[in-house]
């Protein structure tokens, strides 16, 4: 039975070992141990990859400024269309309040005449009656 | 013996894990985002995030060691990988097709690469089968601990082979599985297992090529009984609600186990380092299939 | 120690006591037939809001109590689970929530020791887990009083660190 066994395993490990050179981004690293490298260009690389997320934050930072803008823009919008909406309403009440001034004044007037002829008719009545 | 159990140790897979790219800040070189390393079948694959972390670490577009909004998970083909199973376990369910197992074969295509891929994921929910990788070094290791105590109260009846390791041999039990010390390792676990048990912590799951996925742990009683694989077939079959067992390869640390061995031999030679022995069902059928 | 007959049985008696349907914090409670267990839902104590402010910035909705029976420690077992209540633009959701120090987080450090862990009976869902392996030494198992152990483990695992009363 053991012989079965340890053909079997070896068998395994025998695959799973094909190619395994492929596989050793870990090389050095036992289980989960991490390992170190310190080179003149990775330190370059890490100012660049500062640079790069300070960069990436910025953008960040700017999108939410954009957000704000932008609902800060919606908001104006919106006043925009209420105070015209607003005005539109005065507009009609205006319209509507000189046409009732005119209608007045019409009125005044015809009012005004009709007092003026009666005032005149007596005027002459008096005239009549001193001649 | 102690050449099945160290070959059993010695076993590794080529893993590839991608990371996915909403970790990474947008312009991070795409080769970053992938690593091939290999991993002992005996393992967990979060003792990889430090690794991991170190590799993207400058690439990152957050820290996820105080990220407290979003949760970490390994996918493997779109579905949540528990990582609290031995990477070898995993790989046996969920991967290796199942003529892999077809013992007579003996040949090895030239350029057929075994691979298990596995993709680094994060969400602001996490999947309800998952274990979510915190960001606590000791994680892998509590976890662990307390498998070994289940283990030693499955094989016992008691916890008093566990708790009787002083502190810094159970420092040093974690250690081995770390720097794969087989010494070490064999030297304390064999603390914790009688001559005699009472029960044999086993746990069953079903390959990939099943369809559904299933895990169970029978409760399989040793008093005054020494049984073998066939004997104790219901118990393993039985929560699978498959009645036929000619039809299937019953496969631990990825090869075909004899239905005839003392299941109690199996255990001591095939267990995990996590003190479980796990057994995947491999259905026949496809290994059949896959040969025509 | 107890058996699993003796633990149905006292399960049972606990949940016909009322002692659970009578508590402050208790939200909803639910006898699990067939896996012979006790569902808890419970309004989190405001010391524990606080704690969940304090720690981890965050508001919690509820927490889940699940009573079951390890017949691994032939013990009763505790598992927990804590929503947390989360805010995105005006709706109102809830979410498991996994803090890294969950033992200092409910306040039971150097009490308890918790693990997080998939439960097979269970549909391999996550829960934290109290861990049960010291149970008999804590709550005492000795013949003359077996007939309280699950009623002195409740006292000791459930009410000793949330109270009975929210003050």
């Amino acid at each position: 039975m053991d012989e079965l066994l340890i053909a079997r395993l070896l068998d395994r490990n025998n695959r799973e070992t094909h190619l395994s050179e492929l596989f050793q981004d870990n090389s050095g690293a036992i289980g989960g141990n991490t390992i170190h490298h310190d080179d003149a260009l990775l330190k370059t690389l890490t100012v660049l990859q500062q640079e790069l997320k300070s960069k990436e934050q910025e953008i960040r930072k700017l999108r939410e400024v954009i957000g704000l803008k932008n609902k800060n823009a919606e908001r104006l919008n919106d006043e925009l269309i209420s105070g015209t909406i607003e005005n539109n309403v005065l507009q009609q009440k205006l319209f509507d309040l000189k046409q009732e001034h005119s209608k007045l004044v019409a009125r005044w007037l015809k009012k005004a005449e009709k007092e003026t002829e009666v005032m005149n008719s007596a005027i002459n009545e008096e005239n009549d009656i001193f001649r | 013996m102690n050449e099945i159990r160290q070959l059993v140790w010695n076993g590794e897979l080529n893993v590839l894990v991608s990371i996915d790219p909403s970790f990474l800040m947008k312009g991070s070189p795409k080769e970053m985002a992938v690593l091939r390393i290999r991993v002992p079948r005996e393992t967990y694959l979060i003792n990889y995030m430090p690794l991991i972390w170190n590799r993207i670490q400058d690439f990152l577009s957050f820290d996820p060691l105080n990220e407290k909004e979003k949760y970490f998970w390994f996918e493997h083909n779109g579905r949540p990988i528990r990582w609290n199973y031995p990477v070898g376990v995993l790989f046996d369910g969920l991967v290796a097709s199942s003529a892999t197992f077809v013992t007579s074969s003996g040949i090895h295509p030239e350029n057929v690469i075994t691979l298990f891929k596995v993709h680094l994921v994060m969400g602001k929910s996490l999947p309800s089968t998952v274990i979510p990788i915190l960001s606590s070094s000791n994680q892998a290791e509590k976890f662990w601990f307390h498998q070994w105590k289940q283990v030693c109260f499955i094989l016992n009846g008691s916890s008093k082979g566990i708790m009787s390791l002083s502190v810094n041999e159970s420092r040093k039990f974690w250690r081995s599985v770390i720097t794969r010390n087989f010494h070490d390792f064999t030297e304390i676990s064999k603390k914790i297992s009688p001559s005699r048990p009472r029960h044999v912590p086993i746990i069953i799951q079903t390959h990939k090529d099943l369809g559904i996925e299933v895990i169970s742990q029978p409760t399989i009683s040793m008093t005054g009984v020494n049984p073998t694989l066939r004997d104790i077939e219901q118990e393993v079959i039985s929560a699978k609600e498959i009645i036929d067992a000619g039809s299937y390869v019953i496969v631990s640390q990825g090869i075909e186990i004899p239905w005839d061995i003392a299941l109690f031999d199996l255990y001591l030679k095939f267990r995990s380092f996590d003190g479980f022995l796990y057994i995947t069902l491999v259905p026949k059928i496809s290994v059949a299939r896959t040969f025509r | 120690m107890i058996e699993y007959e003796e633990w149905q049985r006292q399960l049972r008696s606990l949940y016909d006591s009322q002692i659970f349907q009578n508590w402050v914090l208790c939200q909803e409670i639910r006898l699990i037939d067939d896996k012979n267990a006790l569902l808890l839902c419970l309004k989190p104590t405001h010391k524990l809001q606080e704690s969940a402010k304090i720690i981890e910035n965050k508001s919690l909705d509820h927490i889940e109590l699940y009573l079951t029976y390890s017949k691994i420690y032939s013990e009763p077992l505790l598992l927990l689970r804590i929503w947390e209540e989360k805010r995105s633009d005006d709706m109102i959701m809830t979410r498991l929530m996994f803090p890294c120090k969950v033992e200092s987080l409910l306040g039971v450090e150097g009490k308890f020791r918790l693990g997080l862990e998939t439960f097979i009976s269970m549909e391999n869902a996550v829960w934290y887990s109290f861990h049960p392996c010291d149970t008999s030494s804590i709550v005492g198992d000795q013949k003359e009083f077996r007939p309280t152990y699950l009623r002195r483990w409740t006292s000791i695992f459930v009410f000793s660190w949330l109270g009975y009363e929210d003050l």
